[in-house]
């Protein structure tokens, strides 16, 4: 959307006019949902947190900071809804607790970065892929490439250290490349 | 050095290492060909995760814009091909006969309308030929049939015989060459006066011109349709001019024609849809004349009744009219009977009714409301298909000002555009195209505006499908009042066409923006 008619928009979001919290629903929702598809594994979880999201938007609106690009904060926004709700789901304070095999350095055996290249054309396998990934590797991946946020943002919204962070990255990142690599061996997407 | 782990690696290509570790795999690297590598293969990685994770799947994309169900898209497929089969078939058959024998028309003979129609129609005929020949003809011959149905049916309102010979030659000009019909397209059509016609005679070309006889009908297209032999059957002509001073047993219909003179005998009637209609001194017409004209003018003699529904109607001596003389004219003044004109009936003539105010007859608010419904109807349609174009909004009432320039800008510059498009072969079915668009947007203006005034008035929030309906009919409801109000209601109607034109236009525009350009 242009910057000056998305200005608008919120300006008139936070004045309460309903009509504009349709428009940002029309421009936003495809991304939040997105966001709440990876997080959440669940299609229709996702839908039921992307509209439990915008229901919500406007009491969020009155703390957005105007400093921070509104599709930002958005994701911001979602991608902590989710986790409260994975929370919730796992009635554990910390579900991200660290396991002992990934305290350890990874065996350096495997297999190399996707090619990015070969997998343009299968974008749907991806996709599905990283809905398949384990929770614990799938919701550090997501906040890190989705939500663009840094390692200690992710480890403090977690509950994580910093380290074990950047391992279950690595380590989603591995679980993808097998997992598309199986899927091609076996000739289906 | 040896090589660090891919973990540090995979930590390095998101820039998450301190910067002292990060400065000792720089260094590595600068060494190392395959861990450069590497960290080019997991950056690419990195990218294409982040794109493919913020491109929205198909789905839900297609949640936020309902589709149109596929039914509804073969339906129209159907209706498509069922009608582009039979245009098809009728324009192949009509193309090679109308070309030749509308050659001469000239964009700007006096007799605008008609010439201006047909100069399109032959513009598309020869232009068109090595391309989308078949389709566009067949439109425009389909519009030509139905012009002749339909001024043939106000000709005669109650002549079922005549209405039935109208049908047939719409038939005719639909049935392919194989009928039993001569069927004969040059420059020049003659028929010597020793050579007789044993048959129906369907004649195109410049020049149609009959010496000797035709023992069925006569269709007659040219710029010039001369009988001077005999026809037996009836005479069927549009053309420039129609002379007739030859025999017709039959009857005389002639179309589009500028100017018809009859000299020679007409053994039964003459209805004519021309400009001028001559009946010279020495002609006769035995049954009745019906002529919608812009003058008439008789000074032979008639069997029945005249009527003319005419701009001038002139009897000059010796005119004898067996009959009434019907004359349909603006005012009194238009009629002149030469004294000396023998008129067996009356002479009636019929000055057009004084019109009741529109708002006096039921028939005005039943139509209203007809509109009224079709106008709800399509809203909620377009609001289905395209519900941004409904988030438009004036914040002030200055910015009304704006939207009615865009509006007259939107008004004017498709059929421009459209003209020129045309000029080139290529563009003529984009300019088709583009003016059927424009029609659609004319019509869609006032919607826009009425859910515009609805949601205004009920202040009612977007996006609730439920009140939609509610806020569109009362929009309507004022629009259509204030757009018949007596006076002003011509120009409320022009300015809300305006700004709704503005309003979609500027509201396309921004979500086109917004889907170029995402954030």
């Amino acid at each position: 959307m242009e910057e000056a008619i998305l200005g608008e928009v919120l300006r008139q979001a936070r004045a309460g006019e309903r009509s504009a919290f349709a428009h940002l629903y029309r421009c936003f929702h495809p991304r939040v949902l997105g966001l709440c598809r990876y997080l959440l594994g669940s299609k229709a979880e996702a839908e039921d947190a992307a509209s439990e999201i915008f229901a919500r938007l406007p009491d969020a609106m009155k703390s957005y900071d105007r400093t921070l690009p509104f599709p930002r904060w958005l994701i911001s926004v979602a991608g902590h809804y989710c986790l409260d709700l994975l929370r919730r789901r796992r009635r554990e304070q910390r579900i991200f607790e660290p396991r002992e095999a990934e305290r350890a350095e990874p065996a350096v055996a495997a297999p190399s970065p996707l090619d990015a290249v070969l997998l343009r054309e299968r974008k749907d396998a991806v996709r599905a892929a990283i809905t398949r990934l384990p929770e614990h590797y799938r919701v550090p991946m997501v906040l890190r490439y989705y939500s663009e946020l840094s390692y200690d943002e992710i480890a403090v919204r977690l509950g994580l250290s910093r380290s074990h962070v950047g391992i279950a990255i690595f380590r989603a990142k591995q679980e993808l490349r097998r997992a598309l690599m199986t899927a091609r061996a076996e000739g289906h997407p | 050095m040896s090589c660090y782990s891919e973990l540090t690696y995979s930590m390095y290509a998101d820039r998450e290492l301190s910067a002292e570790e990060a400065h000792q795999v720089d260094a590595h690297l600068a060494a190392c060909v395959r861990c450069r590598a590497l960290i080019e293969g997991l950056r690419a990685e990195n990218l294409f995760l982040a794109e493919v994770m913020r491109t929205p799947e198909e789905e839900p994309a297609a949640a936020v814009t309902p589709a149109r169900s596929p039914a509804s898209f073969i339906w129209v497929l159907a209706l498509l091909i069922a009608v582009a089969a039979g245009l098809k078939t009728g324009a192949e058959w009509t193309a090679t006969l109308i070309q030749e024998s509308l050659s001469w028309l000239d964009p700007f003979s006096p007799s605008v309308r008609w010439a201006l129609g047909f100069s399109v129609l032959n513009y598309l005929i020869e232009e068109g030929v090595a391309m989308l020949v078949s389709t566009l003809t067949a439109l425009c011959v389909l519009v030509f049939a139905l012009l002749i149905v339909r001024a043939g049916l106000s000709l005669v309102p109650r002549r079922p015989a005549t209405i039935g010979l109208l049908v047939t030659l719409a038939l005719v000009l639909g049935l392919p060459s194989a009928l039993a019909v001569e069927k004969r397209t040059e420059r020049v059509v003659t028929i010597p006066r020793e050579q007789t016609v044993d048959d129906s005679l369907l004649a195109a070309g410049d020049i149609v011109r009959i010496d000797g006889t035709v023992t069925g009908n006569l269709f007659a297209f040219g710029r010039r349709v001369l009988v001077k032999g005999t026809v037996k059957g009836d005479l069927i002509a549009v053309a420039q001019t129609l002379d007739v001073d030859g025999e017709v047993e039959g009857n005389v219909y002639s179309f589009f024609v500028q100017s018809v003179n009859i000299r020679g005998h007409v053994v039964r009637g003459v209805y004519s849809l021309s400009q001028y209609v001559q009946l010279e001194s020495l002609s006769q017409v035995d049954a009745e004349v019906v002529a919608v004209a812009s003058s008439v003018e008789v000074r032979g003699t008639i069997g029945k009744h005249l009527r003319a529904y005419c701009g001038s109607l002139a009897l000059w001596t010796p005119a004898r009219v067996g009959g009434d003389v019907e004359a349909h004219v603006a005012k009194a003044k238009d009629v002149f009977v030469e004294p000396g004109v023998v008129v067996t009936g009356k002479t009636k003539t019929f000055l057009p009714a004084p019109r009741p105010s529109r708002y006096a007859r039921a028939g005005f608010y039943l139509g209203q409301g007809v509109r009224l419904a079709a106008a709800l109807l399509t809203g909620l349609v377009l609001y289905w298909l395209f519900p941004l174009l409904f988030a438009a909004r004036l914040e002030k009432t200055s910015a009304a000002l704006p939207a009615l320039g865009i509006g007259f800008l939107v008004l004017v510059a498709p059929p421009v555009a459209a003209i020129l498009a045309g000029i080139t072969l290529v563009g003529l079915p984009l300019a088709l195209l583009g003016l059927a668009a424009w029609l659609a947007a004319l019509y869609l203006a006032k919607i826009i505006v009425a859910a515009l005034i609805g949601q205004s008035i009920r202040r009612s929030p977007l996006g609730q499908p439920k009140s939609f309906a509610l806020d569109l009919l009362i929009g309507l409801a004022i629009v259509f009042v204030v757009i018949n109000l007596p006076y002003l209601g011509g120009w409320i109607s022009f300015l809300v066409l305006l700004l709704g034109l503005g309003l979609a236009f500027m509201q396309a525009r921004r979500h086109w923006q917004h889907v170029t350009t995402p954030t």
